[in-house]
């Protein structure tokens, strides 16, 4: 074996020129596929992150049936047995329990429809940012009775300013008409323009009442550590929270509640994926001509190899090596570049200049920025893929030397 | 081989090469027998450029037909081409905004306006609707059901039931709102709003039909009535909130709305659905730019496997490239030489590219079926069949790009072989 | 028994609608530690039968024999096996590996042979000690003359202590100095450790120090000479 690495190591390099062009071409791809794979998982983790936290946190717990419904009818009881629950769990963070509902807000001549959300406002800034986003005024606190916080954009259309009495209308869950005057506390500026025209919070004692819930709540969003943590976090409260009987409780992950980003992360993952592809194919296809190309050069060699008793599966194994060890050196040198640079920018995450992209990427709540993450499974992904391809790019000049004959050492060509 | 020539001697090369190139056709000759001659050298990079082209000239294709889905789906379910509100309407989209005396301005300035296809009046406003089931917060379209058709597509999406028509009090909603509200069609529904006056109205209605378009937003957050019934509702009196004009296609929405907002004057506000989406343009340019960086990086990755294969046939023909220098070719012109084959290679490998692409694209010219990622799409108001598209201007991408790779790749071995001294290369067995 | 023997053996090419016959029915023994010339003009079917002999190509009829076995009743495996223990080749030029030096040109063939290291290295200094060059064990064959990579040739052909020595040709590229240094070389190397050569050539040189000459024309042996 010795005699074959040493013989493939020197063969590599018996063209320097031209081993030294494909390594290149090598080195350039392994960097672009870590550092993009990396840049996307920076970025898709970090808008999920600022997703969750505009509303619906890493995990909502609902009665069965809320989600495709969404209407007052699912509730689910809130109340120290449930609250607990959550709370023994050391992987929960923020726990926010809200009442969701429908309804017209006017001030005088004006009417608005509206999505209203009662929210404890104890709670809430454990899981969403809402409270953050106070542009006038202040957000609800637990004392303030008939509070009501708008969106910018409501307020404005409303005229109404901190101070102002409007006028909530709705249907109530025992069915009846339900109407309450409020004081406006705040305006807060909500990032999705559709949503801070017709979002307005009250406090979920408020909410309770003028919706006749009583100790009723549409959902409680959860928070956690990360992503990734959402998942088994929901498995475990799946088993452990206890179940009335009356509706079972569910458990959804964030991308039960939002499919639409999973998928755009997806799909946006697909074309990063199909990019790198189509990028490392064509490095493949330079491995390809340099390793083919090397060998055609030594059919002479090769057969005065085989005449001194090298067996031809040795010959396959030498020529394949070769394609290997050139793949190698080019997946090294890219790594070592690219794992430092990856490192760096995620220590330093660039920020969006560009008002067009900012204010676009703004609209969905999230930062303009664009940030990094390493995670051990792209180096090793990339250098699976590398060698995977080189593998497959020496197959055929492999064959075809390990086909040389000791005759062609005769050739007086 | 001879001495290293200094820079300025290599620009000079390179300009007087250019020159052969333009001029010779023999190099041309040449430079195609020379590709030929190791066929399976030449198949291997040609085959590495079709990838890296036709796989990216694919991938922008079926962005961008993603793009104009998008583009054309808000055009044709809500937008139209161009949109004309009351002055005002943009910071306050309520009915606190209207048209006065619409049916003639509609009549003499909307429909008269140069390159308008078709037009339709509509009244908007916050409403919530209740069932007796559930309740929820919607956008109210009053609509002229004829000419709505026209411009919109509402009329073509239903999925149950009927269209708005001779039937009073009838009501369209969307498939997921209904769902939600518990209604099919014939069942009742109150639809509440605030009138003019400042008081709260409602009326009952009956599930007209049910639709279904390629947006959530539409799907769960809007209801169409007759004009006519929520103007009585409301309590408008020949007002609108906003006509929707379609022009024969969206490149000619500008020439539209400068038409109109010069014969409307200020009482108005006009807009290109553009304007009014402004997300979408961004999403446009935004795609565009991209695009170039992505070419970018593929056509570096294959310089260097052509570069590659031009110094290996280099330096096979050493000898004879010394003796066509010594019987007295001028460098010059061997450098020509090495570029046109450059230039020949990327060629060959760009019409297989462009030639693939063009196959698939005639596979798939009735779009790819994405619909796994429904969810995703549908919240971006994009169907679930992609059509790629390729614009005559999305070929000078990789066109140009091909063209920059084949010098770049070809400089480095045209150089070498121009520095072949002609006494060493006859020297060589 | 001899150790080589053609019995009956034809060698007919085709290439490309192009029939040649190189060898007609062919006779011949090799007894052990001959040194022994196959002579005659280009296209008289030398060099095919020295490949013949070295199991580098396949009779069209006829058998060849090492050591009394058939070459055609052995398999691809066995055959290998024959030609890392059993033969040597010098062949005209490009006998090396130009990526090895001269002492890892020698080893390569012990490598494959399985013989420890230290013992490879023993053996290898000591044959380029003997055919002379011993000071050129590190450098790479482009770094030395013709006649200098002949030698190494010969010494990586004796180092496995092989039965027999085929040559193709060895002095070809070679002036008639070094050419004559080269067969005192081989010479000696038979007498004293009793390899068998079998030469291919036309040189006259290597005729002269051959202690049997066998001639042949138009694929047929034409003369068979022995010398003391």
């Amino acid at each position: 074996m010795g005699l074959e690495l040493r013989l493939a190591w020197r063969n590599v390099w018996r063209n320097p020129r031209r081993t030294g062009l494909t390594i290149a071409a090598t080195v350039f791809a392994v960097f672009l596929v870590v550092f993009f794979v990396a840049m996307s998982a920076g970025v898709h983790e970090k808008m999920i992150e600022d997703s969750v936290r505009v509303h619906s946190g890493h995990l909502t717990v609902t009665g069965e049936g809320y989600l495709e419904n969404k209407t007052l009818e699912y509730g689910m009881r809130w109340g120290d047995p449930l609250l607990e629950a959550l709370e023994s769990d050391p992987a929960v963070t923020g726990i926010a329990p809200r009442v969701t509902g429908f309804g017209l807000l006017s001030k005088t001549a004006k009417a608005q429809g509206v999505m209203v959300m009662g929210v404890d406002p104890a709670r809430e800034g454990t899981v969403s940012t809402l409270p953050d986003r106070i542009q006038e005024g202040r957000f609800l606190t637990g004392e303030t009775p008939r509070g009501i916080v708008l969106g910018s954009r409501l307020a404005k259309n409303l005229g109404a300013l901190p101070g102002d009495e409007l006028l909530l209308y709705s249907v109530a869950y025992s069915l009846e008409m339900a109407y309450e005057l409020f004081t406006v506390v705040g305006v807060m500026r909500l990032p999705e323009p559709a949503l801070d025209r017709r979002f307005a919070a009250i406090r979920l004692t408020d909410a309770q009442e003028f919706f006749v819930y009583g100790d009723l709540v549409t959902e409680v969003a959860l928070l956690t550590s990360s992503a990734e943590a959402a998942a088994p976090l929901a498995q475990r409260l799946r088993d452990e929270l206890p179940q009335p009987r009356a509706r079972p409780l569910a458990v959804h992950t964030w991308n039960e509640v939002m499919p639409d980003l999973e998928q755009l992360l997806l799909l946006d993952d697909a074309q990063m994926y199909i990019t790198l592809a189509i990028l490392v194919i064509v490095v493949a296809f330079g491995i390809l001509n340099t390793i083919l190309m090397a060998v055609l050069e030594r059919t002479r060699e090769l057969g005065v190899m085989l005449a001194l008793g090298f067996r031809p599966a040795a010959i396959f194994r030498l020529v394949y090596l070769e394609s290997l060890m050139l793949a190698a050196v080019g997946l090294g040198i890219g790594l070592a570049l690219a794992i430092p640079a990856v490192f760096w920018f995620e220590a330093h995450p660039i920020w969006i200049e560009s008002e067009a992209m900012a204010g676009m990427v703004e609209m969905f709540g999230m930062e303009p920025v664009m940030t990094w993450k390493f995670k051990i499974t792209n180096p090793i992904g990339s250098a699976a893929t590398i060698l995977g391809i080189a593998s497959l790019a020496a197959l055929y000049p492999a064959w075809k030397a390990s086909r040389a004959r000791p005759v062609d050492a005769l050739r007086a060509i | 081989m001879g001495d290293r020539p200094v820079g300025f001697q290599n620009v000079w090369l390179l300009l007087s090469s250019a020159g052969a190139l333009g001029t010779d056709r023999t190099i041309w000759r040449l430079a195609f027998r020379n590709v030929f001659r190791n066929f399976r050298r030449t198949a291997i990079v040609t085959a590495a450029i079709a990838v890296g082209v036709g796989g990216t000239l694919l991938t922008m294709a079926l962005n961008f037909g993603l793009m104009v889905q998008m583009v054309d789906t808000a055009i044709a379910t809500d937008l139209g081409h161009v949109q004309v509100h009351g002055a005002g309407f943009d910071r306050d989209p309520s009915l606190d905004v209207r048209m006065r005396a619409a049916e003639r301005v509609g009549r003499e300035v909307i429909g008269e306006a140069p390159g308008v296809r078709a037009w339709a009046p509509r009244i908007r406003s916050e409403a919530l609707v209740f069932s007796p089931r559930a309740s929820a917060g919607v956008t109210l379209i009053g609509v002229d059901p004829k000419r709505e058709a026209e411009v919109s597509s509402i009329a073509a999406s239903l999925t149950a039931g009927q269209y708005l028509g001779e039937t009073k009090r009838r009501v369209l909603l969307g498939e997921k709102l209904a769902r939600r509200l518990g209604v099919a069609v014939g069942g009742k529904l109150v639809v509440s709003a605030q009138d003019t006056s400042g008081d709260m109205t409602g009326e009952a209605f009956r599930v007209g039909g049910l639709f279904r378009t390629a947006s959530t937003a539409v799907d769960e957050g809007v209801i169409y009535l007759w004009l006519h019934e929520a103007s009585a509702m409301l309590g408008l009196d020949d007002e609108i909130s906003e006509f929707a004009l379609l022009a024969s296609d969206r490149t000619v929405a500008d020439p539209l709305r400068d038409a109109l907002v010069a014969e409307l004057g200020d009482g108005f506000e006009v807009r290109t659905w553009g304007e009014l989406q402004p997300l979408l343009v961004y999403m446009i340019e935004m795609f565009e730019s991209m695009g170039w960086i992505i070419y970018a990086v593929v056509f570096v990755a294959m310089t260097f496997g052509i570069a590659n294969v031009l110094l290996m046939s280099v330096h096979e023909r050493i000898r004879e490239i010394g003796i066509v220098m010594a019987i007295g070719m001028r460098p010059s012109r061997v450098v020509a030489m090495v570029l046109a084959e450059g230039v020949m290679l990327s060629a060959l490998g760009l019409a297989f590219g462009l030639l693939a692409t063009a196959g698939l694209l005639w596979v798939f010219r009735d779009g790819i079926d994405l619909s796994v990622w429904e969810a995703g799409l549908s919240a971006y108001g994009i169907g679930n069949r992609i059509v790629p598209v390729v614009r005559p201007g999305d070929l000078m991408a990789p066109v140009v790009a091909t063209i920059l790779t084949a010098f770049a790749a070809s400089l480095w071995p045209a150089l070498r072989a121009a520095r072949i001294a002609p006494a060493d290369a006859v020297r060589r067995v | 028994m001899p150790i080589l023997e053609a019995v009956s053996v034809q060698k007919v090419y085709e290439t490309r609608g192009v029939t040649t016959v190189a060898l007609r029915d062919v006779d011949l023994e090799i007894a052990a530690g001959e040194f022994t010339s196959l002579a005659g003009p280009s296209g008289s079917g030398k060099t095919t039968l020295l490949n013949l002999f070295g199991a580098l190509d396949e009779p069209t009829g006829g058998q060849v024999k090492l050591e009394g076995d058939d070459y055609a009743a052995l398999s691809p495996a066995e055959l290998a096996d024959r030609r890392l223990r059993k033969l040597g080749f010098v062949f005209q030029a490009y006998n090396l590996i130009p990526v090895l030096s001269a002492q890892e040109n020698v080893e390569f063939v012990m490598e494959l042979q399985g013989v420890s290291p230290a013992e490879r290295k023993e053996r290898a200094l000591a044959i380029l000690e003997e055919v002379g060059i011993r000071e050129l064990a590190n450098k790479r064959p482009l770094e030395m003359s013709g006649g200098q990579q002949q030698r190494i040739a010969v010494a990586r052909a004796i180092v496995s202590r092989p039965r027999v020595v085929l040559a193709d040709e060895p002095t070809a590229n070679l002036d008639s100095v070094t050419a004559t240094a080269l067969l005192d070389l081989m010479k000696s190397l038979n007498e004293r450790h009793g390899v068998t050569f079998v030469f291919s050539t036309h040189d006259p040189l290597v005729i002269d120090k051959a202690t049997r000459r066998v001639g042949l024309h138009d694929g047929r042996v034409v003369s068979d000479e022995r010398s003391a």
